[in-house]
Parts: structure tokens; C-alpha cells; sequence
């Protein structure tokens, strides 16, 4: 798998592979967060079972050459099944299972503004693979027990209106999403930007790291203006480590701290990027004010 | 990066947080101190002025989360006032119920402001006084070994990631 993936994708990967004497193999990632085809050759052999990259990477927005990736690993061992994790592509970049070859794919409710609770793993008619779960399964299920009906009913929506105007839908988040990180890189000094930019970035994902502050502090701060972001910094999750993609993509420890990431949906007007926009600079600079780091003016 | 859940901070942190006491570099400092790092996510520099033993003035800089720059503000507050030695007996935990009581992961920001606080002292006798009372315990109190701990081990972490500058952008 790539070095990026979701935390969801990780540790079970580790669990298992711990469980069974498996090992599990980290493709390391460029600066930018993509994985090089040419890289990913020299990882795949005789002996690999499972190759599992995503879409779309669920912090810095990098959209994956996954059909280069795809073609380089079949290319190595024809026997390798192929998932990827498209929570973050779903509903924001096209998908199309007729010219993507892959074994598996995961998608997720929540992410498209769905009910929590319910995804979907699409599982190619030629893959056997068993079930995690236990319970009243019947030969085709993989997952016991009585459907989650509403849950399922609330995604099929969710999946209806986001389809609905697809592309004008795209194009809205990119013109909210460019909106906000020029206004922030205009308005803002000493700001760092984690990931691709352009059409090799996820629609909706802004995600910037802001010198000599610390992201929780930015977060709590943001929120106090009714602004809502999460934050790469170790305060924010595990003791001391940072978010693991930023450093995968080689950020030095503080910019990681630093980061902050901004997610824009449909239902965001151009007011609110607007809003954002006012409030942000006068967050950073009340805890620039605080900081030791902050070079200051002789 | 995923939904974090909000932490549940006391309206005391929450207070300290959106206004905090004695922030800035002092100008007639004499004595200074950092501890952690910004490798850490978490560090404090304290400054302080002395007169006879007594602390007259003290100011803090923050570089980390709410929590952290709560802890730095009310020590601060804390330590006005008192001789060295009275400031002395300040534990993390004095710090952390002053605060209304902090989460236990937030715990390492009062450790880490007593550990400034205390290796200021040291620092005041050793290099500025030039003596060093009786009372001051020559062995390491827990706040300052785990300060160092920590500064420490984000050392070791730090020399194994490659670093990179990135896009910038200019202003």
C-alpha cells in the first residue's frame, strides 16, 4: 500500500498482517503525494497478494495515475488483487469500473454527505475473498445479518444528489476551493501548501500548513469564529507524531504541526469562503502573536 | 486528520486560551527559559525578572495547543510574586487543577510549563547568581525529566524524517 493511506486502510492491514505472518509493505511517495509507477514496479513481485491504493488521498487531496499504477502491478504478478480505498474520490472525481481495473473498491456514505454508518465494497464477480464478519450469511453476502435499510436508502440519496449535476457540481468545489487557498496564500504570510495543486488535486481539499502556530490551537481558535477545520498536529491525535502522510510527503515536524485542513462541499455558498477568508488571517496572527517562533521585525 | 473529536476543555483553559496573561518577551529579563521543541508541537519560553529572590515580573511564549498556552498563562500568574523557592514547589498538578483540571493527553502541557519554570531557576542560580542554595535538589525533579524525555526523543525522531521546503508562497 502507499505510505498515505487512511488510518482505516493501515492498521487493519498491520492487525492482520500480524495475525497471519504476513508482511505489509509501505510504498514510499513523492513530495506531492504520488506514487511513481516506476517506484511501484520495484515493489511488486511473485510474492505480493494484495496491492491497495487509493484514489484520492483524504488529507492533501492527491488524485492517484491509477491506471498507470494498476497496469505497472499487473504487469509484475497478473495474480495480484487490486483495491482501492475511493472514500475521498467518490462524488468528486469520475470513476468509471469499465476502464478502471480493479479488484475492489471502497466507498463511503459520510463522505458524500450521506448517513454514517454504511459504505460499499465492490468486490469484482472473479474475487473470492472471506468474510470478516460472522453470522447468517448466505452464499453470495459477505456481511451477515439484516441489511442496515435506512442506512442504505439514506446513501442511495446521498448518491442520487450527488450525481445528479456531477460536473457542474466539480467545477462549483473547484472554483470555492481555489477561491480559498488564493485568498489564504494572498492574505496570509509564511504558508506552506501540502499536496498538488490544480486538476491533480481533489476538488474540494484545502490543505495548508501555517508557520511558527500549532494546528490545534488554530483549530479551537477557527472554531470560536464558527469556522470548522481538523489539523495534522500530534496534539490533535497520537502522543508527539504528527499526521503520517504530511510526513510521508517529507514535511519537517513543525509545518506538520502547522497544518490545517479545509474541506468545501455543495452546500458551501461563495459568502462563506468569504467569511473564512476574513476570519483566518486575524486567527493566525493572534496566535503569531503568542509564538516564540515568530520571526520578529528589529 | 480525520474527524477529532472536539477536546473537552474547561471553560478555565477555554478562558486562559482567548485571553491570556502576561504574553510576550520581556525587556528587562533576568532570566529566560525554553522547554520542549517546535519539532514537539509543544513549546514554552518563559521569561522572568528577579529581585532578591522574589519574582517580580514573568512573561510567557507559546507554541503549541490551547492547553499548552493555558498552562504557560497561569503559571505565570501563578509564580508572581513568590520567592524562587516558594515557586519551586509548583507541581504539574497544581497547574492542571488551576485550570479546572485538564484531560490526561493534555497532561504533558503542565509538565512541560513546570519544567520551564524550573529549569529557569536553575538556570538563575547557576549562570546569573553564580550560587546555588541549599534547597535547590540537585536531582531532577519528574517535570524536568520528562521535559527532557520528550525533547529528547522528538531528537531522535526528528534526524530519520528527510526534511523538505516545499511551495511557499510569498508575501
Amino acid at each position: 500500500m502507499s505510505s498515505i493511506e487512511h488510518l482505516s486502510v493501515i492498521f487493519p492491514a498491520q492487525f492482520v498482517s500480524e495475525l497471519l505472518g504476513l508482511e505489509v509493505i509501505k510504498v514510499p511517495v513523492d513530495e506531492e503525494g504520488f506514487v511513481d509507477p516506476e517506484v511501484l514496479k520495484y515493489y511488486v513481485d511473485r510474492d505480493v497478494g494484495l496491492v491497495s491504493i487509493q484514489l484520492v488521498n483524504h488529507e492533501i487531496g492527491t488524485i492517484q495515475k491509477l491506471r498507470d499504477l494498476i497496469e505497472v502491478v499487473r504487469d509484475r504478478n497478473p495474480d495480484v488483487v487490486f483495491h482501492t480505498d475511493a472514500s475521498d474520490a467518490y462524488g468528486r472525481v469520475r470513476i468509471d469500473l469499465r476502464d478502471l481495473d480493479v479488484d475492489m473498491m471502497t466507498l463511503s456514505s459520510h463522505k458524500i454527505h450521506g448517513p454514517r454508518g454504511v459504505g460499499v465494497l465492490y468486490v469484482r464477480d472473479d474475487v473470492r475473498i472471506e468474510p470478516i464478519l460472522r453470522g447468517q450469511l448466505s452464499v453470495e453476502k459477505l456481511w451477515p445479518g439484516v441489511e442496515l435499510t435506512p442506512l442504505i436508502a439514506g446513501f442511495r440519496k446521498a448518491v442520487e444528489l450527488a450525481f445528479n449535476n456531477f460536473e457542474e457540481n466539480v467545477k462549483y468545489l473547484t472554483s470555492l476551493r481555489d477561491k480559498l487557498l488564493n485568498g489564504i496564500l494572498n492574505s496570509v504570510s509564511d504558508v506552506v501548501l501540502n499536496g498538488p495543486s490544480g486538476d491533480e488535486r481533489a476538488p474540494d481539499n484545502v490543505n495548508v500548513a501555517f508557520k511558527y502556530v500549532e494546528g490545534e490551537a488554530l483549530t479551537i481558535e477557527l472554531s470560536g469564529y464558527g469556522v470548522y477545520v481538523s489539523s495534522g498536529s500530534a496534539c490533535s491525535s497520537r502522543f508527539l507524531e504528527p499526521s503520517h502522510v504530511l510526513l510521508a510527503i517529507g514535511r519537517e515536524y513543525e509545518l506538520a504541526h502547522g497544518s490545517i485542513l479545509f474541506k468545501v462541499s455543495r452546500y458551501h455558498k461563495g459568502e462563506d469562503i468569504d467569511y473564512a477568508l476574513e476570519v483566518l488571517p486575524k486567527a493566525v496572527d493572534r496566535l503569531r502573536t503568542l509564538s516564540p517562533l515568530t520571526p520578529r521585525r528589529a | 486528520m480525520s474527524s477529532r473529536i472536539p477536546l473537552p476543555y474547561s471553560p478555565v483553559v477555554l478562558e486562559y486560551f482567548r485571553n491570556p496573561k502576561n504574553v510576550g518577551r520581556m525587556e528587562n529579563v533576568t532570566v529566560q527559559s525554553t522547554a520542549g521543541s517546535p519539532a514537539c508541537g509543544d513549546m514554552i519560553r518563559l521569561y522572568l525578572r528577579i529581585e532578591d529572590d522574589l519574582i517580580v515580573e514573568a512573561t510567557f511564549e507559546s507554541y503549541g495547543c490551547a492547553a499548552n498556552i493555558a498552562a504557560a498563562s497561569i503559571l505565570t500568574e501563578m509564580i508572581k510574586g513568590k520567592t524562587l523557592k516558594e515557586a519551586w514547589e509548583i507541581k504539574w498538578n497544581d497547574i492542571s487543577d488551576k485550570l479546572g483540571g485538564l484531560p490526561p493527553i493534555k497532561y504533558h502541557c503542565s509538565i512541560l510549563a513546570v519544567g520551564a519554570l524550573k529549569r529557569a531557576i536553575r538556570t538563575y542560580y547557576n549562570e546569573v547568581r553564580k550560587e546555588v542554595p541549599d534547597w535547590l535538589p540537585k536531582n531532577l525533579s519528574t517535570e524536568e525529566k520528562q521535559t527532557m524525555e520528550e525533547e529528547e526523543l522528538i531528537e531522535r525522531m526528528y534526524s530519520r524524517v528527510p526534511k523538505s521546503s516545499g511551495a511557499e508562497s510569498g508575501k
